[in-house]
């Protein structure tokens, strides 16, 4: 252990183990991975993002939102991300390849949202984003009213938010900046439900 | 002026600085053999692993997804279908705290904006119609209504994408059969009909 | 040799890095400052989530990062840079190479990180957990590393000491390991993107390696330098240091995938993790014997310096730090702290109470030998110990219970999940007071660095201790 030539072998092929086994080998097993398709249903799966939903994946990611919820559905063994009705099936690898950055997750701060474009509309999305504890009281989720903007009622525009009870403001109205649309665009989107043959257990 | 003799020319023996001075030698090796005990336990952790690992590699496959015991038989996905009404309240209660309390409330009273379920002429009575109950949870439900002469006017959302028809079917008569509500139960099929009609 | 010439030698050696060393330990204090405040802020965000929320800049999901960011490569590897660039002349006996070309590294290093911060508060981010700086960054800190790895090579190739002792082996692969697996993650995750779950799969055997292959190695290196040497004690067995060093090569940096336990990863490769994580138990007993019986007898020198006191509770954190995440691996066990609080928990104790408080340790014992003037008050150290020890627990205590809690509520379906975040609120206040303990302490440290640094108050003559057997006499 005195020749610094036996230390750099040393550290070479230690390393270089795990990049082989975690790196390397899950990249040629997965890396030619294609969408499925159903030809008696001509459905293709998993489609890429364009237009509003991709510039709202942005947002998504530009505001950190990863490191409050996940976007990964275990399967019942795990845990009950299921009966949550967080989502019909497991996730798998097939569910995430046009996802780049992919953005799993390893926090649940807030509630998993691989299937959530199944489970709230636009409107309550609008205003859960305005301010979280408006539509779920006791939340911690930060409030994005800063991708809003606030004007005055005669300035008003049809995607105006119309704001639950003791929340409105009169002579206001709260309308969505663009990044607010393309992000909830995005929301609307995330849907893993398709039945997939390596998901079914 | 080199480096070196840079700082040859600061080191002055006498005012060198003193924690230099009162440190003891770089350290050196002992030579402690290896306790036996815990040359046994790396043995064991060895084994373990080689152990662990033969039985939980899913065949090396790459379409073998995360599970706790991929080589057993895996457990099913889904629900299985409860066949008596009490099985399936059962199961309707977990569905209604985990997807309908943050609105409707435990007590079945709402809140602001929220409608009650007890008591409510939509879920139970003569005008309570279980297609039009499957509806509301299978596609949401948006709009001025009233319930029990009172307004709202919010939103249900959804939930046909992510429950099946079994646990929506558990929910209704759940809901149906608490806080002193007395309807019949609603039956899986009910709903998968209701399913196919428009939103 | 005699005393003297050893003294002489080592003081030439000492010269030699001396500016280098203070300018990568400056440059780590401004970061731990700066990250500390992003740290309370954050905190303070996740129970009162209004707090600072009117700006896009300063909501929790810019500043999580720009926390982790600062901290980790901020002041955790530039307080580790230092400290290494002061052990391998220490320990080659030879004088450090190129110390102007190591403080242009670290002026690099601090454009990078500085670049990466401003980024990140323009809404930069990569969105990939600790490569979050935006990508005209990694260029910049690859560049000031390459710099510093080679440097340390070429002192370790003048060496005067024929026998290569274990600090060594481990900051040189520390130093090999670190641009390594930084460049293949960048290029996997961030330019040339990997396909889906294979980026998330790079990512992890990246971040994981961050800590076992770059800090974990400073870290334990230093410690087995400065436990023998304030003990004047040999190390206990050389063969122990042999299993635990080249243990740790092998298994740390399979451990990653078990940041995606029942993910949409193929099962085998959370197996291969699962294991590596285990096997972890053989180094890590190995190096918490050595480093114990090394201490036995000598225990109580913990009242007087604080160097070995820093040390030891950091080498103590990382043997509980690491038998806690050998069981966070098992599949049964993960099943309910992932997701949680329980995480942070873990993270924390390791890269604050093992890394930084072996950094403190490290720096208390380093700097003065390189200023010439010794710590201006054992009151304010004595401040620091407390305030970041107790902080510490108290955050690592808060967080694995709710933590825990948290992922019992999780298993259980008819539990909404507003009634979980519902719980954690009291422990997440629990952290924040921790971690404000924890600021305070790092506030104290900086200042103390800053009196030393500026040769501020009366110069004493021996050493700062918490106890001095005899008062240390004030020269003016």
């Amino acid at each position: 252990m005195n020749r610094g030539i036996i230390l750099v072998i040393g550290f070479v092929l230690t390393f270089g183990s795990s990049w082989v086994g975690l790196v390397y080998l899950p990249y040629t097993q997965m890396q030619r991975l294609e969408p499925y398709s159903n030809e008696l249903s001509n459905e293709v799966y998993p489609k890429p993002l364009e237009g509003s939903a991709a510039d709202g994946r942005k947002i998504y990611i530009a505001n950190g939102c990863i490191y409050c919820h996940t976007q990964q559905v275990r399967n019942a063994e795990f845990g009950p991300d299921i009966a949550r009705g967080w989502g019909t099936r497991r996730t798998v690898a097939r569910d995430y390849i046009y996802d780049t950055p992919i953005q799993l997750g390893t926090m649940r701060t807030g509630p998993d949202l691989a299937n959530v474009g199944q489970r709230w509309s636009a409107d309550w999305q609008h205003k859960h984003l305005y301010n979280p504890r408006m539509m779920t009281p006791g939340s911690i989720m930060p409030s994005f009213a800063f991708l809003y903007e606030k004007r005055p009622v005669d300035e008003s525009t049809p995607d105006a938010l119309i704001l639950p009870g003791p929340w409105a403001e009169p002579g206001f109205v709260i309308v969505p900046k663009p990044e607010a649309k393309t992000l909830v665009d995005y929301l609307l989107s995330l849907n893993h439900s398709f039945d997939l043959p390596e998901a079914r257990e | 002026m080199t480096h070196d003799e840079e700082v040859n020319d600061r080191i002055n023996v006498p005012e060198m600085h003193e924690p230099i001075l009162r440190e003891h030698e770089e350290p050196a090796d002992g030579f402690e053999p290896v306790p036996t005990w815990m040359m046994l336990m790396f043995g064991l952790i060895l084994f373990w692993s080689g152990f662990y690992l033969a039985r939980h590699t899913g065949d090396w496959s790459g379409e073998n997804f995360d599970t706790m015991q991929p080589d057993s038989a895996p457990a099913k996905i889904g629900v299985v279908t409860p066949d008596t009404t009490e099985k399936l309240i059962v199961m309707g209660k977990e569905i209604y705290l985990a997807n309908c309390v943050r609105c409707h409330q435990e007590d079945g009273k709402g809140s602001i904006g929220k409608p009650p379920l007890l008591a409510s002429e939509w879920v139970v009575g003569p005008e309570s119609s279980p297609t039009k109950l499957s509806r509301i949870v299978l596609f949401g439900l948006k709009g001025p209504i009233k319930v029990g002469g009172v307004d709202f006017n919010g939103e249900c959302p959804s939930f046909g994408g992510q429950l099946q028809n079994a646990p929506i079917a558990a929910v209704l008569t759940y809901i149906r059969q608490e806080w002193g509500n007395k309807a019949d139960p609603i039956r899986p099929d009910v709903v998968s009909e209701a399913r196919k009609s428009n939103p | 040799m005699s005393a003297d010439s050893f003294a002489v030698e080592r003081a030439r050696i000492d010269a030699s890095t001396r500016l280098p060393v203070l300018v990568w330990f400056a440059s780590a204090l401004f970061w731990l400052v700066f990250g500390s405040l992003a740290a309370l802020a954050a905190s303070l965000k996740m129970h009162t989530p209004e707090f600072l929320g009117a700006s896009q800049a300063l909501t929790f999901g810019f500043i999580r990062p720009i926390h982790l960011n600062t901290v980790v490569y901020g002041w955790s590897s530039m307080a580790g840079i230092g400290t290494l660039l002061w052990l391998i002349p220490r320990l080659a006996r030879t004088m450090l190479v190129f110390p102007k070309l190591l403080v242009f590294s670290a002026i690099v290093w601090n454009i990078g990180v500085l670049a990466g911060t401003v980024g990140l508060f323009l809404g930069m981010t990569t969105g990939i957990e600790w490569l979050e700086f935006p990508p005209f960054v990694p260029p910049i800190l690859t560049f000031a590393l390459l710099i510093v790895t080679f440097c340390g090579f070429a002192t370790f190739r003048q060496r005067n000491e024929r026998h290569v002792y274990v600090t060594l082996w481990y900051v040189l692969g520390a130093l090999v390991w670190m641009p390594a697996v930084y460049v293949i993650a960048v290029t996997l995750c961030v330019y040339q993107p990997a396909p889906g779950v294979v980026q998330a799969a790079t990512n992890w055997w990246f971040a994981h390696n961050v800590l076992g292959l770059w800090l974990t190695p400073i870290g334990v290196g230093a410690a087995y330098y400065i436990i023998p040497k304030v003990l004047g004690r040999p190390i206990y067995s050389y063969y122990l240091s042999i299993v635990g060093f080249w243990a740790l090569a092998l298994f740390y940096s399979w451990a990653g995938m078990h940041h995606l336990i029942g993910g949409p990863l193929p099962t085998w490769l959370v197996s291969a993790s699962v294991v590596g994580s285990i096997m972890m138990f053989i180094p890590v007993l190995a190096v918490a014997l050595n480093h114990h019986m090394t201490m036995v007898g000598n225990f109580h020198h913990l009242r007087y310096s604080p160097t070995l006191r820093f040390v030891v509770f950091g080498a103590m954190a990382y043997t509980v730090v690491s038998f806690q995440g050998s069981i966070e691996a098992l599949r049964s066990f993960n099943v309910i702290s992932h997701f949680t609080h329980y995480t942070i928990s873990h993270a924390h104790l390791g890269l604050y109470g093992f890394f930084s408080m072996v950094m403190f340790g490290c720096m208390y014992y380093i700097v003065p030998r390189l200023t010439e003037w010794e710590w201006a008050s054992a009151g304010l150290i004595r401040l620091h110990f407390w305030c970041s020890a107790i902080g510490i627990t108290l955050y690592f205590v808060a967080l694995t219970v709710g933590g825990w809690h948290q992922g019992m509520m999780a298993q259980d379906a008819s539990i909404a999940h507003i009634s979980q975040v519902e719980f954690t609120k009291p422990y997440l206040w629990a952290r924040s007071v921790g971690g404000t303990l924890m600021l305070i302490g790092n506030l104290t440290f900086a200042l103390l660095f800053t009196l030393n640094l500026m040769k501020l108050g009366k110069r004493r003559v021996g050493e700062t201790t918490f106890r001095t057997p005899m008062k240390a006499v004030r020269v003016s």
